[in-house]
């Protein structure tokens, strides 16, 4: 019966966990004496615990116990939305991060759309709206975000400009450290069109990085 | 080395780059990005207003109220057959034995954006019929309730109009008024 003689209960922790020595490889085999000895082809050890098991149920005493480990990892993150001001024109998909402003149609010497303001110059005029930009961020303890723009594609004859920051395809800062997370903050759009243009349509699309500082 | 030993050492491996993977996101991620796309339409447009002409003040050259809009005033004083005219500024001369004609000149600027019209129509009419025996005149032309054009091929930019009001010396005293409406019209 050399199961009975090395069975894993009457080994020390370690040589049963593999600790010391490793000798478990060699245990695993040894302390399942239900191999190699059987009563009628159930084991003897199984039949003791099948009746250890009844003995407990009648004393009714049942408890169990369990713990689940989770594990979330909560990663620093920004976001940045567009919304519509009140003073200016309503911005489509409004709310998201990939919005549009539509100044409509705009001339010279007409009357202005509705949230859109004219100013005239000399051989040019340049027409304007609000908008907001709502920076999100969470996971992190920034103090503020740096936003910074770019256009798309080269603007030609027109000039846009965010607040008093021209801009180009170039990435350019428009403000370097704005503090006001989760809150509208207002910037305007500034489209410049020479008298010299032709009539037709104008588009371009600003792409906006915010960078936590 | 034992298997046990082994897997320890690749789970403590495994932890170590599932930090890595998870910390190296989670930086980049204070960075976001948006696009806002700008769309307009541009119409062509032109503009005309009244100005002052350079001699303004001078003989002949009264000053406008509200120059540089699109809605001005001439004042060309008070003026009698026999005396004259009030203002200096007002040109004063007699046509024929019973009529006088009193004239002050000024300026419109048509200026136009976003066309290539290369010059424009200007047509003028008054509000309307005038009293009998007195004449509203726009350069040479006698103005009328119904418009007329002034000069067929302007070139953009000042040209300087001259306004003359003719009265018969049997028109009984009165206040003469007009409103002349002036269209430009992009050729």
């Amino acid at each position: 019966m050399q199961a009975t003689k090395h069975n894993s209960l009457t080994k020390p922790r370690q040589e049963r966990h593999g600790w010391h020595g490793c000798p478990q490889i060699e245990n695993e085999k040894k302390i399942r004496p239900w191999e190699s000895v059987g009563i009628g082809g159930v084991s003897w050890l199984m039949a003791v615990a099948a009746m250890l098991l009844l003995a407990g149920s009648a004393h009714a005493q049942l408890n169990a116990s369990g713990t689940l480990n989770a594990t979330l990892i909560n990663k620093s993150g920004i976001s940045i939305v567009f919304n519509s001001d009140a003073s200016g024109v309503a911005l489509s998909g409004s709310g998201t991060a990939a919005a549009g402003l539509n100044f409509g149609t705009v001339s010279m010497y007409g009357t202005a759309p509705a949230g859109v303001t004219v100013t005239r110059a000399a051989g040019s005029f340049t027409v304007s709206s609000p908008f907001d930009v709502f920076v999100d961020i969470g996971g992190t303890a920034s103090p503020s975000y740096r936003l910074q723009a770019n256009l798309a594609a080269v603007p030609g004859v027109y000039s846009y400009q965010i607040d008093a920051v021209p801009l180009s395809t170039a990435l350019t800062t428009v403000v370097a450290a704005d503090p006001n997370y989760r809150t509208n903050v207002l910037h305007t759009m500034y489209l410049t069109i020479p008298a010299s243009a032709p009539a037709g349509a104008v588009s371009n699309t600003v792409q906006f990085t915010v960078t936590a500082n | 080395m034992c298997r046990r030993r082994a897997n320890i050492g690749r789970v403590a491996l495994c932890v170590a780059m599932l930090c890595l993977a998870l910390g190296t996101p989670a930086m980049a991620q204070t960075q976001a990005s948006g696009t806002l796309t700008i769309t307009a339409r541009v119409q062509s447009s032109m503009s005309l207003v009244f100005m002052d002409n350079a001699n303004v003040g001078t003989t002949g050259f009264c000053p406008l109220t509200n120059a540089g809009t699109n809605n001005a005033s001439l004042n060309l004083g008070t003026a009698s057959f026999t005396t004259g005219d009030s203002l200096p500024c007002v040109k004063f001369a007699k046509i024929g034995a019973a009529i006088y004609d009193v004239s002050s000149a000024f300026d419109v600027l048509v200026t136009t954006a976003n066309t290539n019209s290369p010059n424009y129509r200007l047509a003028v009419a008054m509000s309307s019929a005038p009293p009998a025996n007195v004449t509203w005149m726009m350069n040479a032309a006698t103005l009328t309730t119904a418009a007329q054009t002034l000069q067929a091929a302007n070139p953009y930019g000042r040209t300087t109009e001259t306004l003359h009001v003719q009265v018969k010396n049997s028109v009984p005293a009165q206040i003469l008024s007009e409103t002349i409406f002036f269209t430009a019209t992009a050729n």
